[in-house]
């Protein structure tokens, strides 16, 4: 055997570098790796020259800082920035469009009979209607002796469903007192959805719905004009109060504005709610049990509140911030608190606050 | 003499013993000028911007002209060669490394220019490192690169190695893998004449052959068994055993080589080893020992059995390589 006859059988140097590189096919790879397991002299060469590659990565490594680094957006795991981008895009505009979902508002407008065509005094101030209201004044409209409509079969500590969804601020333009009381039907409530930016709205969105067996009291007296829709309903103060609404605080304004559940389903507890409140993106409903639900979703779900309140919830109000109040009302509130809250009363006429409408303490 | 690696077609066919009968099949080979024809404008613009010939010299009929030659060579037959086969070759080779290869074997100034800039420093860096010697690797390297440039002749004519890189590799990698066969072919010629001191005995003793004594019949079935089991595995296998405990070479290395992790080569010897085993267990009792004494004939002392395990894997022969035994 000559020292040339030996190397002839061996593959060339294309081939082992290729190999080295992984640069042939699998047939060519198997073939190449084959001989180098029966072939101590090209496994050297091999190795050798491996290594020299690896020396070399070495140096071009050390080389490389001085140059700037090079960022490859689409190499490695990087490849999934752009699915996690997007996803997380997916799912702020989810979340954006669930929490500012922009649900109608129901307007209700309480029509005062056509028969009625009293001049319709200007608007009075919120202090002045209360004062007013205070000394049964004749501009506030009493249908104590008239039945409820038919639309609103309002039974004691119920809410009706027909009315379900709706949240009227309804205004009825004060009447002299013996029109009202002689001539005036019962006002009908005609519901009337209205965008959720419509204009200016009662502050304490509070509509005291006594439904009695004698008949439902509406109280009218606050500023509107007769037949006209009242266009301020409140985005963000509403309240609806059945049972207690000789517990409830006087609102500041008294706006007619009435927030009726918005399903009309009954509650998780098996109750029907009892009383109401919504800011712009929470629900609060109380059932006859006292048990406390929130809705994050207009009333679609609820979700229940764990009670941190001593006895029996009866109401629940939700009070706007001042801010909002003064840009909506003719007149500045200063009575008007800080800052959004709702507001729980218990059967003893104590109040807890909260501003989530989760966490609750007193005053 | 016979040339088992023969660069015939994309898959360089092994041109071994006789020629296999589908040979007589096989298209034949496609003549420059029909790869010539093949080389319309569109395709030699799109490989003339790939292969960067502008910058080694070249000009554009040369560049088509060694096309064309090159398809000649080591394209596909005729049968298979259409335009796109072309140019599906051309885009699988390292096209800018082999124009320059060419036009530096060519003898082309501005070629060398070019890869004394980009090899000359990487070439001596690379014998050094194959070396282990700053000295060594620079001779070395200046020994490649004279022969490189075609200072040496024969038959009158200048040869360059150069001319035989394909394009398949790297042509940095081309270049190591040269130094490293001219690196190992010198040691390998002049390892006889060093002393006696400088060798390595471990190596030596390992291929030292043994002294015929009298085997008992235990260790003459264990050797035949672990000469059958080392014929069993598969050529990965073998060479993992080889590569680890004949060449010593390190997991990391042979995972560089095999392209693969070392924890990867870590799991493939040890399940090598369990296999060979394996194997040497169930060749023992196929000879009639029992499980037991099989296990016990595996526990003799390895100095006892007269197995050179060198000898035997570089003696395996494969189909591919006949002539492998004769080294």
């Amino acid at each position: 055997m000559t020292g040339v006859s030996q190397f002839v059988s061996h593959p060339d140097a294309e081939q082992l570098a290729a190999f080295a590189e992984q640069a042939l096919g699998p047939q060519e790879h198997a073939r190449i790796l084959e001989h180098l397991a029966t072939c101590n002299r090209c496994r050297q060469v091999v190795f050798l020259a491996t290594d020299a590659a690896a020396e070399e990565s070495l140096v071009t490594d050390a080389e490389a800082p001085a140059a700037a680094p090079r960022f490859h957006w689409f190499s490695g795991w990087r490849l999934a920035y752009l699915p996690t981008a997007a996803l997380a895009l997916v799912a702020l505009t989810v979340a954006f469009l669930h929490f500012h979902r922009d649900a109608p508002v129901d307007l209700a407008r309480l029509q005062a009979p056509p028969a009625s065509d009293a001049p319709v005094p200007a608007p009075k101030s919120p202090q002045t209607a209360q004062t007013t209201n205070q000394t049964t004044a004749q501009a506030t409209v009493r249908h104590a002796t008239t039945p409820p409509p038919a639309a609103m079969k309002i039974q004691s500590g119920q809410v009706p469903a027909q009315v379900a969804d709706a949240f009227a601020p309804a205004t009825v333009s004060p009447a002299p007192a013996e029109i009202a009381a002689e001539t005036s039907p019962a006002p009908s409530i005609s519901m009337l959805r209205a965008p959720t930016n419509a204009g200016p709205t009662p502050s304490s969105a509070s509509v005291q719905l006594a439904g009695k067996a004698a008949g439902s009291t509406y109280d009218t007296a606050n500023n509107a004009s007769r037949g006209q829709v009242l266009k301020a309903a409140s985005q963000r103060a509403r309240a609806f109060s059945l049972e207690s609404a000789a517990q409830s605080s006087t609102p500041a304004d008294r706006a007619f504005s009435v927030m009726l559940p918005s399903t009309g389903r009954a509650l998780p507890g098996g109750e029907a709610p009892v009383s109401l409140a919504q800011s712009a993106a929470r629900t609060l409903a109380l059932d006859r049990k006292g048990a406390l639900y929130l809705s994050l979703d207009h009333g679609a779900t609820w979700k229940p509140v764990v009670a941190q309140w001593i006895g029996r919830a009866v109401a629940v109000r939700f009070h706007a911030a001042a801010a909002a109040r003064s840009q909506q009302a003719a007149q500045p509130d200063h009575a008007a608190p800080a800052r959004d809250f709702f507001e729980i009363s218990n059967d003893a006429g104590q109040s807890w606050y909260s501003s989530d409408g989760v966490l609750w303490s007193a005053r | 003499m016979q040339t088992l690696f023969t660069p015939r077609g994309l898959g360089y066919r092994w041109g071994v013993g006789p020629a296999p009968a589908q040979s007589a099949e096989t298209p034949p080979a496609p003549d420059v000028a029909t790869c010539l024809a093949l080389l319309d404008s569109a395709l030699l613009d799109e490989l003339w911007n790939l292969s960067e010939a502008g910058s080694c010299g070249l000009e554009r009929d040369q560049f088509q002209m060694l096309l064309a030659q090159e398809a000649a060579c080591f394209a596909p037959p005729d049968a298979l060669l259409t335009r796109a086969a072309l140019s599906e070759y051309f885009r699988s080779l390292r096209l800018a490394d082999l124009t320059l290869a060419r036009a530096c074997a060519q003898g082309n100034e501005r070629a060398w220019e070019r890869f004394v800039a980009l090899y000359r420093q990487p070439l001596t860096r690379a014998a050094q490192a194959i070396t282990g010697s700053e000295s060594l690797g620079a001779e070395l390297a200046d020994q490649l690169y004279a022969e490189l440039y075609g200072l040496t002749e024969r038959d009158g004519e200048r040869r360059c190695p150069l001319a035989s890189y394909r394009g398949r590799g790297s042509l940095l990698g081309w270049l190591r893998t040269t130094l490293a066969q001219r690196h190992v072919d010198h040691h390998r010629r002049t390892r006889r004449e060093e002393s006696l001191d400088d060798t390595e005995h471990s190596l030596d003793i390992a291929a030292a052959e043994p002294l015929p004594i009298a085997l008992p019949s235990e260790l003459q079935a264990l050797r035949s068994a672990v000469s059958s089991a080392l014929e069993t595995l598969d050529s990965e296998d073998r060479f993992l055993l080889a590569a680890y405990f004949l060449d010593g070479r390190k997991l990391h290395q042979i995972g560089a080589v095999l392209n693969v992790h070392e924890a990867t080569v870590s799991r493939k010897l040890k399940r090598a080893t369990e296999l060979v085993r394996k194997l040497i267990l169930k060749h023992l009792q196929n000879t009639g020992l029992s499980r037991r004494a099989a296990e016990e004939a595996l526990g003799v002392d390895p100095r006892d059995l007269d197995v050179n395990l060198k000898t035997l894997l570089q003696t395996l022969t494969s189909p591919s390589f006949p002539e492998e035994a004769a080294l």
